[in-house]
């Protein structure tokens, strides 16, 4: 559905909430998960510029969307060093301190969170939203 | 940016749109200077279409700041949206939330004598 280089910058998110936001209504979703959806990818989009980019303008995150019968696949591709997956964890919500959130909200949004093996090429972000039975549409089946 | 009233001995922050982290800064900074003058202080969410951790993040530290200065703090008219996300991250049950300005500054009847 999409596959779209984006500059690592502050100023495109709304863009990629945009393109985000258009593709899950494709597939289905209510508002309100579209919303959410927006959120998770938002919040993964900004972790890229901060943590992996260190805020370099000049840098590119690649989005890719794509639709299963079942699912919404949602990918970030950044070409910055490889992360360690278990040292990307949510924070506990009872600790009440500015920051740390982004990572709390993608978990708490997205039924499947993982990064894939990118064999040392930068990372890959796989984010996937089932699609209930009532509300899948044949966008997503052809 | 992100316009300032005062009312009522309160300062008032109107955050708008869309509170990412290319506006949070912002937002951060005007909710800071406010505090810094040493007055109670209320942040109107009515308008917010959209915010993200590093929004709340700003909404936290000024929570925070407020407490160590002692000054009352409080959010109001929160949006639907705005809601939502204080939900996910729990933080509605710890932010004091007032559905207006007005509600907010009117007087409280348990200080009658």
């Amino acid at each position: 559905m999409i596959d779209v280089s984006l500059p690592a910058q502050p100023g495109r998110m709304k863009q990629l909430r945009g393109l985000v936001g258009e593709a899950a209504g494709q597939a289905g979703f209510s508002q309100h998960e579209r919303d959410d959806i927006v959120l998770a990818v938002n919040e993964a989009f900004a972790n890229v510029i901060k943590h992996a980019y260190h805020f370099d303008p000049d840098r590119e995150v690649r989005l890719v969307v794509f639709c299963t019968e079942t699912a919404l696949m949602l990918e970030l591709h950044d070409d910055a060093e490889c992360v360690d997956p278990s040292t990307v964890k949510p924070r506990s919500l009872d600790d009440i301190s500015p920051g740390g959130l982004g990572v709390y909200f993608i978990h708490q949004i997205m039924d499947e969170t993982e990064f894939l093996d990118c064999e040392g090429k930068g990372n890959i972000l796989r984010m996937v939203k089932y699609i209930k039975e009532k509300d899948r549409r044949s966008v997503c089946t052809q | 940016m992100y316009p300032v009233e005062e009312n009522g001995g309160y300062s008032v922050v109107h955050l708008t749109g869309e509170v990412d982290l290319n506006c949070s800064p912002e937002a951060r900074k005007v909710i800071l200077e406010c505090l810094r003058r040493n007055t109670p202080l209320l942040i109107d969410l009515s308008a917010v279409t959209h915010i993200d951790s590093s929004g709340i993040a700003s909404l936290v530290e000024g929570y925070q700041v407020s407490r160590t200065l002692k000054l009352d703090f409080g959010l109001v008219g929160v949006s639907e949206r705005a809601m939502s996300v204080l939900r996910l991250a729990r933080l509605d049950q710890v932010f004091p939330i007032f559905a207006s300005i007005e509600e907010r500054l009117k007087p409280d009847p348990s200080q009658d004598v």
